[in-house]
């Protein structure tokens, strides 16, 4: 399959989405739908003493008012640990949870009702700071404690590496509580049907893992839960765990009537998933010559009230805390620390953004300490393929640390990059700086990694392509299509996509971690393989041809031993009762080796990508601009140009707002930035200008030889703005996002 | 007939071993397995099948030589 070739056409949900015509989820209605209110805490930890909806029950147009004594299954839900509940019965910890839901036939009333709900509470005292959280005084979040996880993985002696060290570096760095902002804010439609099922259409990245959550929640059969989770309207980690699914489904069990929700901004940004920030603290020691010889680093994982991902989170950061690098000797410890500060989960890059950030800047500093290029530094101890990695497996395929630096010095913003910083005023400045990452892909040892997918001819000779991987604006299901297509031999326009729903789609995994190109380019090859062989299997049985014969994909057909056949031709002679199905299944390779003590570590696929960055501060106010990337990709083989240069371009705008803009500021458990007034993203007028440089290492275990880019690009970004501000102004980042007052405070650290 | 099992995260813990082989009687079905391990309640029903990458259900007919997963849908990065 080495020489497919993808044809490029527009996005395959370009049209609808350009045009306003699709529907999404928050655009839905059906008949006799009532709209749900979720009633959420007054306070980010109280014990729930009663709940009395006698008030809000009796006003007109309220059809139901539920409370945790309500729930007819489990009352929780989490990917990992169903330890949040869809009502709390007992006890609230953070803002966000929810104490009754309310069904009405409008929102307005369903909203005057949630407000006339009496819940008597008794407050605790709030921890809002993971360090704190630790200490055995601390008031505890959960019963068993504030630890959500613990994770220690160490190689070599650490204090023995920094001890030979020339240089060592120590800091301690922090990251902010980025929220994922989608368009749609999360919204969604439960549906009871008839014959006691219920279809769920809820924006999400997992249909098959809702059905199951869902079910639970139910107390339902998890084949009488449809869930339709595509279209999409964004989601960058936020839509993995269930949002508003649960409550729902409940609230239309119990009606019996389709019943709406739809989030405020408002409501999304105190309620929502949000990404971790962590407290880092990093000891990173090296020889004159620049060689690493040993990393030490703690991090502390603001979980928020509930485990989610919290966990793998934190595991995927201590993975990548020393990077691909050559270290010898690490020491990388974590904690996941409950805490009352909202709730945080999946997110774009899982981790990985965070220790980048202080591995990078420590490597940079390095550096310059030591006198060497930045370049130089990263290229002495990159790793290549075949060796160990810094906690302790071997790297055995497709690391391209080396490629990707390469290309970056190469790159025209780093070549010129002394040009590119002249200013015309004293006050402003400008610097240029880089960094590399890789990026962890699927799901990790211990975690089965699967999928499969359907390529059915049907009746007019045109196929119908069956996968469950949800698109949320990755270009996916384009690519998917193309795929297809490049191996049937046919125009995209004859592939239809099925996906992102349980219904006539066939369980691919989650559209999670980077996993999603390279996942479905195995299981549709499988399924391709398959369908030849289902093709030679039907000639065979209609004229002895033989079973085994091979039929290969050529021109609109096949080359069969019963001669050429279009697709047209197979189709009138086999598909005209039902399609002539070719079925694949993919499992992930892992692994070499188990990392104790740490479930998901280590990945067996890395994405990898350098980027450099040009900014301008303003050294009388702080403000930063970034003005220019310049992204060195590995896409293995790129399927289509257009989806990877998008993905580079919403990569780097969210890294920027990363490292500029986004923080959700919480105070005592109450959120401060409730919309985009005062929580800040980068708008079409800070982006900045992009050079791409595409580069294609095929990846040996992909059948078609594609990686996952979706995370990466928005790591090095991160770190390369940091260090740029160094390079501009002299000062060091260590907390972001570098807002102005930020760095108007370490320009001018004796100003009041 | 000879099947292998393999149980991973909570699933872990409803039998010594990980990964195991049992000799079945020809016919035997999947969800008599989870019947025998006595998985239960909320892991019962967050618990997933996999052949091969491929999802079964309780009703599936085991086939000499078949690897059993048990699992979660848990996500990772």
């Amino acid at each position: 399959m080495d020489d497919i070739r993808f044809e490029q056409i527009a996005r395959v949900d370009a049209q609808g989405k350009a045009c306003g015509t699709t529907a999404y989820m928050s655009d839905l209605s059906f008949p006799g739908m009532l709209y749900a209110w979720f009633v959420r805490s007054k306070y980010p930890h109280a014990l729930i003493k009663s709940v009395d909806v006698s008030k809000a029950m009796v006003l007109d147009g309220v059809v139901t008012v539920l409370t945790a004594a309500d729930v007819t299954g489990f009352n929780g839900f989490g990917i990992v640990n169903p330890d949040m509940p869809v009502i709390c019965g007992d006890k609230v910890r953070y803002m966000g949870d929810t104490v009754a839901l309310v069904a009405a036939t409008t929102e307005r009333i369903a909203e005057q009702a949630a407000a006339l709900v009496d819940v008597d509470y008794e407050v605790l005292p709030v921890v809002d700071d993971p360090i704190e959280a630790l200490k055995p005084d601390a008031p505890k979040v959960h019963d068993k404690g504030n630890v959500c996880l613990h994770t220690l993985i160490t190689k070599g002696d650490v204090e023995q590496g920094l001890r030979e060290a020339d240089v060592v570096i120590e800091h301690e760095y922090r990251t902010p509580r980025q929220a994922h902002t989608p368009l749609e804010t999360e919204s969604g439609v439960a549906v009871p049907e008839a014959d006691g099922s219920l279809s769920m259409y809820a924006g999400s990245q997992y249909a098959f893992r809702d059905q199951l959550q869902l079910a639970r929640i139910l107390g339902m059969n998890p084949r009488m839960i449809r869930v339709y989770s595509n279209p999409v309207g964004g989601g960058f980690g936020s839509k993995d765990e269930l949002t508003i699914q649960g409550g729902i489904a409940l609230l239309a069990m119990k009606t019996g009537k389709p019943v709406k929700v739809f989030l405020s901004r408002e409501e999304s940004l105190v309620s929502g998933w949000k990404r971790h920030p962590f407290i880092i603290r990093m000891r990173t020691g090296f020889k004159s010559d620049g060689t690493m010889l040993a990393n030490d680093v703690t991090c502390y994982e603001d979980k928020g009230a509930y485990s989610s991902l919290g966990g793998p989170i934190l595991n995927l950061a201590l993975e990548h805390a020393s990077s691909l690098y050559r270290v010898p000797n690490t020491r990388h410890e974590g904690w996941a620390v409950f805490t009352n500060n909202g709730v945080c989960g999946a997110m774009r890059g899982f981790g990985v953004p965070q220790v980048l950030f202080a591995l990078e800047s420590n490597m940079h500093e390095a550096a310059e300490k030591l006198g060497l290029d930045p370049v130089t530094i990263r290229r002495k101890n990159v790793l290549h393929q075949g060796e160990v990695s810094p906690i302790g497996h071997t790297l055995r395929t497709g690391v391209s640390m080396d490629l990707v630096l390469d290309a970056i010095e190469k790159s025209n913003l780093w070549q010129h990059r002394e040009e590119y910083k002249k200013t015309d005023k004293p006050w402003l400045r400008r610097g240029v700086a880089l960094a590399l990452a890789p990026q962890g892909a699927g799901l990790g040892l211990g975690i089965p990694d699967y999928a499969g997918a359907y390529i059915d001819l049907d009746r007019d000779g045109n196929f119908t392509l069956r996968i469950g991987l949800v698109e949320y604006g990755q270009g996916t299901h384009t690519g998917f299509t193309q795929m297809a297509a490049g191996l049937l031999h046919v125009h995209p326009s004859r592939v239809r996509i099925v996906a992102g729903q349980t219904e006539g789609s066939v369980d691919a995994g989650p559209a999670t971690a980077s996993r999603s190109t390279y996942t479905a380019s195995n299981a549709i090859a499988a399924a391709f393989r398959d369908f030849g062989v289902k093709v030679a299997g039907a000639l065979d049985a209609k004229y002895h041809t033989g079973a085994d014969a091979v039929c290969e994909a050529k021109d609109g057909g096949m080359t069969t031993p019963a001669g050429f056949r279009t697709y047209e031709e197979l189709a009138q002679e086999f598909s005209q009762e039902s399609p002539l199905r070719g079925e694949g299944y993919f499992v992930w390779p892992t692994a070499d080796r188990e990392i104790p003590g740490a479930a998901g570590l280590p990945h067996w696929i890395y994405s990898f990508a350098a980027q450099a960055a040009l900014v301008e501060v303003n050294t009388l106010t702080g403000e930063t601009h970034l003005l220019k990337v310049a992204t060195a990709l590995d896409t293995g083989h790129t399927v289509n140009p257009q989806q990877v240069e998008g993905q580079i371009d919403g990569g780097v705008a969210q890294g920027e707002g990363f490292a500029l803009f986004e923080d959700t500021l919480i105070a005592k458990g109450q959120v401060r930035t409730k919309n985009f007034s005062t929580y800040i993203i980068p708008t079409v007028q800070d982006v900045p200008e992009h050079e791409y440089i595409i580069l294609e290492n095929p990846e040996g275990t992909s059948a078609l030889g594609v990686r996952g880019i979706g995370e990466v690009v928005m790591v090095p970004v991160i770190p390369a703005v940091a260090l740029a501000i160094h390079d501009a102004t002299g000062v060091w980042v260590r907390h972001l996002p570098a807002t102005p007052e930020r760095v108007y405070r370490l320009l001018h650290p004796d100003v009041q | 007939m000879n099947v292998k099992i393999k149980l991973f995260q909570d699933y872990k813990q409803y039998h010594d071993t990980p990964e195991y082989e049992l000799e079945l009687p020809a016919g035997t079905t999947a969800g008599e397995i989870v019947r025998q391990l006595g998985i239960k309640g909320a892991e019962l029903a967050y618990l997933i099948l996999i052949l091969k990458g491929k999802r079964v259900y309780d009703e599936y007919v085991l086939q000499d030589g078949d690897e059993l997963v048990f699992a979660a849908p848990i996500g990772g990065g």
